[in-house]
């Protein structure tokens, strides 16, 4: 089906173009989302809230840009959204985690997201990177996240993120050399 | 030497997920948005949101407290001076 008949069936409210809408994009916004928010029933809730998302507010898509860029553009803000309530909630939880016993504290801050589809091999690594990756400002973890993990060039990065591809190159330089000096922190301290 | 055993780490970790494959969604996404999407809209309270409300109430409820206070006294303030002016035309006037 053809992106122009796709987005006039969404507009009726087809049941079919939904499931063709999910057939198609599915993966990629819930791909997306789990390698920023780094948890996978956290990036389910999320790929569910961006489909109605969708599927409501298809009306008022003008079509500037593609059905895809436009997708991608409201699952980096369900994703951005959900991980600023995550670090109020915890940093909210500084405050009762005084109170708890060592046993009740948190898990400590080391690397832990194994995600789905890194190979066996590069596993541990991978691990270390989205570790580092989380760290990052908001920006540089999106456009990075983009362009390394769903491969996109820098321009349909820059559409997604409404900037100019100056800015793109610059946000993915900073992104590298702050992962760069994370790592050669944690692997000096990690030795 | 050792810095460069350490570049060379940090170089194969940011290299660690370039033929990351895509994960795959829930299978069952579809019927979940569906189920979603019958739900009726619920405002959820989040306390940031309680205190703006009540930070905004307190605004109006003091605004008009102080235009009621500020226009109260203008009248007492009238009243006064015209009730002076009278006795001011009576004493003069006669």
């Amino acid at each position: 089906m053809e992106e122009v008949h796709l987005i006039k069936s969404l507009q009726n409210g087809d049941e079919n173009a939904y499931r063709i809408a999910i057939e198609l994009y599915g993966n990629m916004v819930y791909h997306t989302s789990l390698s920023i928010i780094q948890n996978t029933e956290d990036a389910q809730d999320i790929s569910q809230d961006v489909f109605v998302e969708v599927f409501q507010s298809i009306g008022k898509f003008e079509q500037k840009s593609s059905l895809k860029t436009w997708i991608y553009r409201i699952t980096v803000t369900k994703t951005l959204d959900e991980v600023k309530r995550a670090k109020s909630k915890k940093r909210g939880s500084l405050f009762t985690r005084v109170f708890k016993n060592k046993e009740e504290r948190s898990i400590p801050d080391i690397p832990h997201f194994d995600h789905p589809g890194v190979q066996l091999e590069q596993k541990e690594t991978a691990a270390i990177l989205f570790f580092a990756i989380e760290k990052l400002p908001d920006k540089q973890r999106i456009a990075f996240t983009l362009h390394k993990v769903e491969q996109l060039s820098y321009q349909e990065i820059a559409d997604i993120m409404k900037l100019s591809l100056s800015s793109v190159e610059s946000l993915l330089f900073r992104a590298k050399k702050n992962l760069q000096l994370l790592l050669e922190t944690y692997y000096t301290e990690n030795k | 030497m050792k810095s460069q055993d350490l570049h060379t780490k940090i170089e194969q970790t940011l290299q660690s997920i370039d033929h990351i494959e895509r994960a795959a969604a829930n299978p069952f996404l579809l019927t979940r948005v569906l189920e979603k999407m019958k739900k009726p809209v619920r405002i959820i309270l989040r306390p940031k949101l309680i205190w703006q409300v009540a930070a905004s109430l307190l605004l109006v409820l003091g605004l008009n407290i102080g235009i009621g206070w500020y226009s109260s006294n203008k009248k007492t303030n009238k009243v006064q001076s015209s009730e002076n002016g009278y006795f001011t035309n009576h004493i003069y006037n006669y």
